[in-house]
C-alpha cells in the first residue's frame, strides 16, 4: 500500500512538470503580449515591464527561470491582475471553487445513490420508470441552461433565492444543484444497473434466507460492492466538478479559479494559466489516487500495483 | 397520513425560513455592478474605467469630476495661469491623508515623479508628456527629476511647466495616474500596500475589502476634506463580467446600479429600452474602422471615400446597435464644450460609385478583394456582415470578414498585418486632441501608416496657440483632413453610455459626455424596493 502510493507520487511529478511545459509554451507561443492594449505603450515602458515580469531573455532562459521559481513555491506575479501573485490568486479562489465543486459533489451522489438504489428495488414499477425518465432529462439538459431557467424561476419570478453572488447558504443552492444535477442522473443510473446486477445474487438470497434485516441486506451486502463501478466514477467526478463548474460560475457570478483560468489565457497571462493549470492537475491526480484506493478498500479481491 | 402530512409542512417550513434569512434592508449600502474585476487599484498602474471608477473614490487629484463631468477643484483649491497658458500654480486646500498625515504638494511632485518613473513602467503616462521634459525622464533619457517641469514652491503650492499652452490640462488633473499616492507606506509594503487595511488613500472612500472577482466594499472615509457631503456610508462594487448576471442582480433588487454599458443583455435592448430605469447618453468614444494605407487599391484617397460613402449608417444603429447610439462623421464625438466637429461624408451611393470608377474601378471591376478584421464579439461581427453587404451591393467590391480573438486582434493592427480593421477610441479629456493626437505620424495609436505634413502642421499650430476659438478652428481643419478628404479612418458611430438605475430612488447621478460617476455624489431618494419588472 506505502510502497504503491509512493509510486504513485513520485509518478506524479513529471505529469506535472510536463503540464508546466506545454502550458508556458503554449501560451508564450500564441500571438499578442501579455502587455498590449488598444493604447499603445512606447519601446521603452514596454522593456521595463518585461523585465519586471521577468519575461525578457530568451524563452529558454524565462523557462528555466520559472521552473525554479515554481520549485521554491513561487508562481510569479500575475500579468493580468498587477498586483497580485498567482500563489494569491489561487488561495481565494480555490476555496470557493473547492466549496461549489463540493457541494454539488455531495449533491450529485446523495440524490444518484438514493434515486439509483430506489428504482433498482422497485425493478421495473413506476417509480423505476419515474427516476428513469428524470435521468434521461438530467443527462439531457446541461448547466448552462438548467442554470438560467433555474434562476428565472427561483430568483425572478417567486424570487425566493437570490440569481448570484457568494458567501450564504442560499446563494449556493441554486449553482450547486445546477451543477449537480446532470451528474446525479448519471450517478442514479450507475447504482441502479449495478445494484439490478448485485441484487438477485445467490449470497443476497442466502442472507434474506438466514433472516438478515432487508436494511442491512440492502445497504451492507448489496451498496457495498454495487458501489464499486460508482467510485470510480467519482474520481474523475470530483475532478470535473472542480474544473468544469466555469460555466455555472459564470452565470451566477461566483469568483471561483475556472473564470482565472479563461481569462489567463485571453490575457496572455502565463503564470497565471500555467499556476492554475498546475493546481488542477495536482486536484486531478489526487482524486483519481483516492478513487483508487477506496476501490482497493471496497473489493479485496483488486490489487494495488 | 397526517403525521406524513405534518412532515412535508414542517420541511417545506424550514426551507422558506432558510430561503428568507436574508441580510439587513439596504438603505445604507449601495450595491453597484462595475464590470470585470480591476486589474490593480494603483492609480498609476490602472487603464480601464471599472478599476478608474473605484481608484476615483478613493483616491482625489488637484482636480475632480462633478456628476456632470464637468471639472471641478478637488485637492486643488484654485489655479492660476499665466499668460502664456504655459505655467499653472496650483493651491492646495488643507486635507489629511486617510491616517490623518497632511496632504502636501511635495506629495503631488514625488507621486507624479513615480508615475512618470521609467521603472513603473504605466501605461498612461504618456498623459503626462505635455509637461516639460516629462516624455524624456518617462522613457529614461533624462535622469534628474528636477529638470521635469513639476515643483513644490512649499506644501501648499505646486507649479506645473507644460511645453505648450494646454487648455485642457486641469481635465488632465482629474485623472487617476495625476493622484497622489501614499509614498512612505509604498516603500514600506511593496506590492501589498494597496490591500485592505493597508491602502492609505485621500478621497471619499476607504477600502475596507476587496475579494478578487467577487466584489470590492467602500467604507466613507471620515477624513475626506468634504466628508460632511458623502451621503452613502458603504459602497459595494460587484465584479461581474456577464450581461445576464449583471441584470438578474438588477432585476430582482440585489444591485441598484448597472455602470458598464459591456454589462447591458443586448438580446433584449429593444424591450429594455422603453424601461424607466434604462438610461442612454451621448459618450465621448467613437467606433470607427481604420485603412491599413501603405498598399493600393486602399492607398487612393477617393477609394477610401468611396467606401465612407457607401455605409448607411443611419441604418446599422437602428437595426444592430439600437443602444442610442448616434451615426458617426467625424473622429471628435459631438458635445465638447466649444468644439463643432466637421461634417464628414454621410450616405451617398451615387458619389461613391462616381468615385470608384474616378479611381479606374467603374463598377468595383478589377477592384482586388480585401479583408474586413474584427475582433471577436456578436455586434463587430454583425456590424461587419452589415458593411461588407453594403460594399458588395454599392460598389461591386467583394470583402471577406475575419475575426481573429482580443489580442491577436492588437497584433495584427499594430503590425499593420490588415487591409481594414474594427477599432474604437475612448476620449481621456473633453477635449479634439485626444482623438486626433491619435493620428500623428509618430503616435503608438496610428496603426493606419498614413501621415499628412498639412495634418501635422495644423496640430502642431494649435498646440500652441492660447485663444481658444482659434485653437479649436485649426483642430476643426485638421479633423476635416481626417474624414473629408483622406480618410485613412471610416468613422462608424458613436458609443452612448448606458446605466440601469431607478431614478425615483437613487439621485446624485446624471448622463455625461464622459460616462464619470463619482461616488460621492450618490443618495437615495427612498429605501430600497424589492425588485424591478422585468420586460
Amino acid at each position: 500500500m506505502l510502497t504503491f502510493l509512493v509510486r504513485r507520487l513520485i509518478g506524479a511529478l513529471p505529469v506535472l512538470l510536463g503540464v508546466i511545459t506545454i502550458t508556458f509554451f503554449l501560451v508564450r507561443l500564441a500571438p499578442g503580449s501579455p502587455f498590449a492594449g488598444e493604447r499603445a505603450i512606447p519601446p521603452e515602458i514596454l522593456r521595463q515591464l518585461e523585465a519586471k515580469y521577468k519575461l525578457s531573455g530568451s524563452l529558454w532562459e524565462q523557462y528555466a527561470s520559472y521552473v525554479s521559481d515554481v520549485l521554491h513555491g513561487d508562481l510569479r506575479l500575475s500579468t493580468r491582475y498587477r498586483n497580485r501573485t498567482v500563489n494569491e490568486i489561487i488561495a481565494q479562489t480555490l476555496p470557493v471553487s473547492l466549496v461549489l465543486g463540493g457541494s454539488a459533489f455531495c449533491l450529485a451522489l446523495g440524490f444518484g445513490i438514493s434515486a439509483g438504489v430506489w428504482a433498482a428495488i422497485r425493478h421495473n414499477r413506476t417509480a423505476d420508470r419515474l427516476v428513469q425518465i428524470l435521468c434521461l432529462g438530467g443527462i439531457s439538459i446541461p448547466s448552462f441552461v438548467l442554470a438560467p431557467l433555474a434562476v428565472l424561476l427561483f430568483s425572478l419570478e417567486i424570487r425566493l433565492l437570490p440569481p448570484g453572488g457568494w458567501g450564504s447558504f442560499r446563494e449556493l443552492i441554486l449553482p450547486a444543484s445546477s451543477l449537480a444535477l446532470p451528474y446525479a442522473a448519471v450517478v442514479a443510473r450507475l447504482t441502479r444497473a449495478s445494484m439490478l446486477e448485485i441484487l438477485p445474487m445467490d449470497y443476497i438470497r442466502t442472507a434474506r434466507a438466514k433472516g438478515l434485516a432487508p436494511l442491512t441486506i440492502l445497504f451492507l451486502h448489496g451498496l457495498k460492492p454495487a458501489s464499486l463501478p460508482i467510485v470510480a466514477y467519482a474520481g474523475p467526478l470530483a475532478a470535473n466538478l472542480l474544473t468544469g463548474s466555469l460555466v455555472v460560475e459564470e452565470i451566477f457570478g461566483i469568483h471561483g479559479m475556472g473564470s482565472f483560468f479563461v481569462e489567463g489565457v485571453l490575457s496572455r497571462d502565463v503564470f497565471l494559466v500555467a499556476g492554475v493549470t498546475l493546481v488542477y492537475s495536482a486536484l486531478l491526480i489526487a482524486f483519481n489516487l483516492l478513487a483508487d484506493l477506496l476501490s482497493a478498500w471496497l473489493d479485496k479481491r483488486l490489487q494495488l500495483s | 397520513m397526517g403525521s406524513r402530512c405534518l412532515r412535508t409542512l414542517v420541511c417545506g417550513l424550514f426551507f422558506v425560513i432558510l430561503a428568507n434569512c436574508s441580510k439587513p434592508p439596504r438603505s445604507d449600502r449601495l450595491v453597484l455592478i462595475n464590470g470585470p474585476e480591476p486589474e490593480s487599484l494603483d492609480p498609476h498602474v490602472i487603464t480601464g474605467q471599472p478599476e478608474g471608477r473605484i481608484c476615483k473614490a478613493v483616491f482625489e487629484g488637484l482636480t475632480t469630476e462633478d456628476k456632470e463631468g464637468r471639472i471641478v477643484p478637488g485637492i486643488a483649491q484654485e489655479w492660476t495661469t499665466s499668460p502664456d497658458g504655459r505655467i499653472y500654480r496650483f493651491t492646495l486646500r488643507p486635507s489629511s491623508w486617510s491616517d490623518g498625515s497632511p496632504l502636501t504638494a511635495q506629495d503631488f511632485a514625488a507621486s507624479w515623479r513615480r508615475a512618470l518613473d521609467p521603472q513603473m513602467a504605466a501605461k498612461y503616462a504618456d498623459l503626462f508628456y505635455f509637461i516639460e521634459n516629462a516624455e524624456a525622464y518617462n522613457r529614461g533619457r533624462l535622469r534628474d527629476f528636477s529638470q521635469v517641469g513639476v515643483h513644490a514652491i512649499d506644501s501648499r503650492t505646486l507649479e506645473v511647466r507644460l511645453i505648450g499652452p494646454t487648455p485642457f490640462f486641469p481635465s488632465l488633473c482629474a485623472q487617476p495616474i495625476f493622484c497622489p499616492v501614499p509614498l512612505a507606506a509604498i516603500q514600506k509594503q511593496g506590492e501589498n500596500w494597496i490591500k485592505p487595511g493597508n491602502l492609505i488613500g485621500n478621497g471619499p472612500y476607504l477600502l475596507e475589502s476587496w475579494m478578487i472577482n467577487d466584489r470590492i466594499i467602500l467604507r466613507k472615509n471620515p477624513r475626506y476634506w468634504r466628508a460632511d457631503t458623502v451621503r452613502i456610508p458603504w459602497i459595494e462594487a460587484l465584479a461581474v463580467t456577464r450581461a445576464s448576471a449583471a441584470f438578474n442582480l438588477f432585476a430582482s433588487g440585489n444591485a441598484d446600479l448597472v455602470l458598464d454599458k459591456g454589462l447591458i443583455p443586448t438580446f433584449f435592448l429593444s424591450e429594455l429600452r422603453n424601461q424607466p430605469y434604462f438610461h442612454s447618453a451621448p459618450f465621448l468614444a467613437t467606433y470607427f474602422y481604420r485603412i491599413n494605407v501603405t498598399a493600393p487599391p486602399l492607398n487612393d484617397p477617393r477609394v477610401r471615400q468611396a467606401l465612407s460613402l457607401a455605409i448607411d449608417r443611419a441604418r446599422l444603429i437602428r437595426t444592430i446597435t439600437r443602444g442610442g447610439e448616434l451615426p458617426a462623421h467625424s473622429l471628435t464625438p459631438p458635445g465638447i464644450p466649444g468644439y463643432t466637429p466637421p461634417d464628414g461624408l454621410a450616405f451617398d451611393p451615387a458619389r461613391a460609385q462616381a468615385l470608384l470608377a474616378q479611381a479606374g474601378f467603374p463598377g468595383g471591376r478589377g477592384f482586388p478583394p480585401f479583408t474586413l478584421l474584427y475582433n471577436s464579439s456578436e455586434q463587430n461581427e454583425q456590424v461587419a456582415t452589415e458593411i461588407q453587404a453594403l460594399w458588395q451591393r454599392i460598389l461591386g467590391i467583394s470583402v471577406s470578414l475575419r475575426n481573429q480573438e482580443w489580442k491577436v486582434y492588437l497584433n495584427s493592427v499594430q503590425s499593420l498585418s490588415y487591409e481594414v480593421a474594427r477599432s474604437s477610441w475612448v476620449g481621456d479629456y473633453e477635449d479634439p486632441f485626444t482623438f486626433l493626437g491619435c493620428f500623428l505620424r509618430n503616435s503608438g495609436n496610428n496603426n493606419t501608416g498614413w501621415s499628412s505634413d498639412r495634418y501635422e502642421k495644423l496640430l502642431a499650430e494649435a498646440t500652441v496657440t492660447l485663444a481658444p476659438e482659434e485653437r479649436f478652428a485649426l483642430l476643426h481643419k485638421a479633423e476635416a483632413i481626417l474624414v473629408k478628404e483622406e480618410l485613412p479612418i471610416l468613422p462608424i458611430y458613436f458609443y452612448s453610455g448606458i446605466m440601469l438605475y431607478d431614478g425615483s430612488r437613487l439621485g446624485g447621478i446624471a448622463a455625461n459626455l464622459l460616462d464619470e460617476h463619482p461616488f460621492r455624489e450618490f443618495y437615495f431618494r427612498h429605501p430600497p424596493k424589492p425588485g424591478r419588472p422585468v420586460p
